[in-house]
């Protein structure tokens, strides 16, 4: 869960108000956690290798070419990320920061060559994206435009994870061809929590013309539930090619069972006077304000039961060079097709499903290098495009071409488009390689730019955002 | 000195936990406990500090070869058996040169008729060889053999004496012959040798394993090329063979039971004697020069146990063979 409701609705200048839009899970990045021992250090790239039980995510294919059965884990000790979204509240930065841990992949693999040659299976516990937030942001006295906020606070708690749980087998059809064949559990579950405060200094105004120092006072408090459930067969072939090449395709497609996204929010405007104004109002002959204080509650209840419609078809293509006994190089170009049959009632223009996604393509490049025979060093390099449109000013749906909207109650054109932020990642792993065993530890690190409306207006904020994790990894040979 | 599971551990318990924790990369299930700081090691002499570091050394080579050995054939986990097997193979070796020495024994799932002898104290029987037994005698003058290969270091003394390329060479030719796949082969990654300085120095941080100019794991792989390769010498073949029957001797059962042990399998499995002959002298030889110790002890005058009752009630009781 990468990209985060955030506090849409500070209409810069004339008033003060929040919009409520979906937590926007980052279901648009697809390269956000990389799984496996041996892969994670190449950057992702191992649709040509996939000859352990990564292979069941990578390449089932791969599987039939395993050297030895083994088991495998790895876990992100640790992860950050720090999301800038700059000048978002006038000339302040905006910033969303997530932390925690994570365990992207558990998996086993077993030769079969005992009840038919060349068959291969493996099981495999694995997540693809995970998020933990728990921030709380107060700020005082800042200015949007001609507008002083007094106050702004929010606090933000948000879990989110894609995880999947499957199985897979290939088969060495011939002395150089492997085929493969999983099936995966998939689940998505995403939770937002969020509370937003703001306080602005105002001149109320009376009906006979005077105005009272008052306060415009917001309060929103919002809860979002997504759950996606379904199944991901995956179907992949690998070839050895002369020279040490090998070429491999998989080709994958989540299918969804249920979905639902449960929305539970109310926000409460409130416009006060303070205990002067408030008894001069109330005893004067000018008092025009009935009620000193006014409430006006604003409830956002929903439920849709197709907020992500589809999941996009995955193909990746890979190749990996083996070089010599020290050197591998591998290079995957990963497709994602576009989701076009969202729910649009998630979006509060309704004009685009929050969760529509765009076909998306990833490289990733990497190499593993014995130093020693005991020491492998991997690196690797890839992208980690968003399936988001690029935000661009003036319109509420880039794709459609529609202009942006009014109907909502601010004094500017409400936009609310998603963010739009492309990633480039590296990573780089040390093993420490024994008999039947090896360990590893290292570091992947994303960072990307890009834009957004934070503020769903037609402004639009530049955005930086970096994405580490330091990861532990061990894999046993049997 | 001692380097073995604690005395309170069974035999079966150290067996089965030797096959596991082995399998798993970890150490012994009932030795666990990671080697204690020992006050008296503090007033060692340098020389008795060497002997205690060369002897570390030796049990980590041993215990990577015997973790190989088990994943590789998988193990018997039949508790009574395997406390059968250590009751039997420790009461030869308490007669051997060596009594002080812990030796743990543990039942390979396979067929053929073999034992190995890793360096520490890890000797690994085939279930095959179990079968082939006659009477607990015979297994007594097997094990005596094994025993007599850890006591008298021979494959531990072997890998010393074998130069780093040696060693490395012996690696990839056990590399090489296990793998007679080209196109896995491109998948193969170097053996672990820890062959650089730098790789040396983290193993050793890693392990907290000083060394003695041997590499633990390159001496595992070397060590491995040499059990089920190339063998050992022949003549510290002949020498196991001499102090295993004698040790058996001692310990009170028949003097002619490794002979008729080998002669039998000579007679009757002619693969498995091709099997075993590849890492032993061939077996009419080992025969004769038994036959020639026998002599010299006036073997015809002792008269031995051979366990004959005990050994039937045992092996009513063994697993059903897998077909290899």
């Amino acid at each position: 869960m990468r990209d985060r409701f955030l506090l849409r609705g500070f209409a810069a200048g004339m008033s003060l108000a929040f919009i409520t839009v979906p937590a926007l899970a980052d279901q648009f990045h697809y390269s956000n956690v990389l799984v496996g021992t041996r892969a994670v250090g190449m950057g992702g790239a191992f649709g040509g290798i996939a000859d352990d039980a990564s292979g069941i995510y990578y390449n089932p294919g791969g599987l039939a070419f395993a050297l030895s059965n083994d088991i495998q884990g790895s876990a992100n000790a640790f992860y950050g990320k720090n999301t800038v979204y700059k000048k978002a509240l006038g000339d302040t930065d905006f910033t969303e920061q997530s932390s925690g841990s994570l365990t992207p992949f558990f998996g086993g693999l077993q030769k079969l060559d005992r009840y038919v040659d060349g068959l291969v299976a493996a099981f495999g516990v694995y997540y693809t994206d995970g998020d933990l937030k728990d921030q709380d942001t107060p700020i005082d006295s800042f200015q949007v435009g001609n507008t002083t906020i007094d106050r702004y606070h929010r606090t933000s708690n948000a879990r989110a994870s894609t995880y999947f749980a499957g199985a897979g087998v290939g088969y060495r059809v011939l002395n150089n061809l492997g085929i493969g064949f999983g099936l995966s559990y998939f689940n998505a579950d995403e939770l937002l929590q969020e509370f937003q405060y703001a306080k602005q200094e105002v001149m109320l105004p009376l009906t006979d013309g005077t105005s009272v120092e008052g306060w415009r006072i917001l309060a929103s408090n919002l809860r979002q539930h997504l759950a996606v459930y379904g199944v991901q067969p995956t179907l992949g072939i690998q070839v050895a090619l002369p020279a040490g090449f090998t070429a491999g395709l998989t080709v994958k497609k989540t299918i969804v069972a249920t979905q639902s996204l449960e929305t539970q929010g109310d926000t409460v405007v409130t416009k006060a006077t303070d205990a002067q104004n408030k008894a001069a109002v109330t005893s004067g002959s000018s008092s025009t304000i009935s009620n000193p204080i006014q409430s006006t509650v604003t409830k956002q209840d929903s439920k849709s039961t197709n907020p992500v419609g589809d999941l996009p078809l995955e193909a990746r293509l890979g190749m990996a060079w083996f070089a010599s006994s020290t050197m591998v190089w591998s290079l995957d170009i990963s497709y994602y097709d576009a989701v076009t049959n969202a729910d649009v009632s998630t979006d509060p223009n309704k004009v685009r499903a929050a969760y529509a996604k765009e076909a998306v393509t990833n490289y990733a490049t990497g190499m593993e290098w014995y130093m020693t025979p005991s020491l492998p060093l991997r690196f690797g390099l890839f992208t980690n495009n968003d399936a988001r449109p690029k935000v661009k000013k003036g319109t509420s749906n880039v794709a459609a071409g529609q202009t942006c909207t009014q109907s909502l109650d601010y004094y500017k054109k409400y936009c609310a488009q998603p963010d739009h932020i492309d990633y480039y990642g590296g990573s780089l792993f040390i093993a420490w390689v024994q008999p039947n065993s090896q360990i590893s530890a290292g570091i992947t690190v994303q960072t990307g730019t890009g834009k957004a409306q934070k503020l769903g207006d037609d402004l639009v904020q530049s955005v930086s955002s970096r994405q580490y994790s330091f990861a532990f990894s061990a894999t046993h040979n049997m | 000195m001692w380097f073995g599971p604690p005395r309170s551990c069974h035999a079966w318990q150290a067996a089965a936990g030797l096959s596991l924790s082995l399998l798993l990369g970890g150490s012994l299930a009932c030795t666990t406990k990671a080697p204690q700081a020992d006050p008296l090691e503090q007033k060692l002499t340098p020389e008795q500090k060497a002997a205690f570091e060369d002897y570390k050394v030796e049990m980590e080579v041993g215990r990577n070869m015997a973790g190989r050995l088990l994943g590789y054939y998988g193990s018997i986990d039949d508790a009574k058996l395997l406390g059968y097997l250590n009751q039997v193979g420790s009461y030869v070796a308490s007669y051997g040169d060596y009594p002080d020495r812990r030796y743990m024994f543990a039942i390979l799932k396979h067929e053929s008729v073999n034992a190995f002898a890793c360096p520490g104290g890890y000797i690994l029987v085939t279930m095959g060889a179990l079968r082939h037994a006659n009477n607990e005698a015979e297994l007594a003058a097997v094990l005596g053999h094994e025993v007599a290969h850890v006591g008298k270091r021979h494959m531990y003394d072997a890998l010393k004496r074998m130069k780093q390329k040696d060693i490395e060479e012996a690696a990839l030719k056990k590399r090489q012959a296990t793998e007679n796949d080209p196109i896995l082969q491109l998948r193969q990654r170097p053996e672990p040798l820890d062959s650089s300085a730098a790789g040396a120095r983290l193993a050793t941080y890693l392990t907290g394993k000083a060394g003695v100019g041997l590499s633990i794991m390159a001496a595992a792989a070397a060590g491995m090329n040499m059990l089920t390769e190339k063998g050992l010498d022949k003549e510290l073949e002949y020498e196991a063979d001499h102090e295993g029957v004698k040790y058996a001797i001692r310990a009170g059962y028949e003097p002619r039971a490794m002979i008729s042990f080998l002669k039998r399998l000579e007679e009757n499995n002619a693969k498995k004697v091709k099997n075993l002959e590849k890492t032993h002298p061939p077996i009419k030889e080992r025969r004769e020069q038994i036959g020639k110790l026998l002599l010299t002890l006036k073997a015809e005058d002792i008269i031995g146990a051979s366990g004959d009752e005990r050994f039937k009630k045992v092996k009513l009781k063994f697993p059903k063979p897998e077909a290899t």
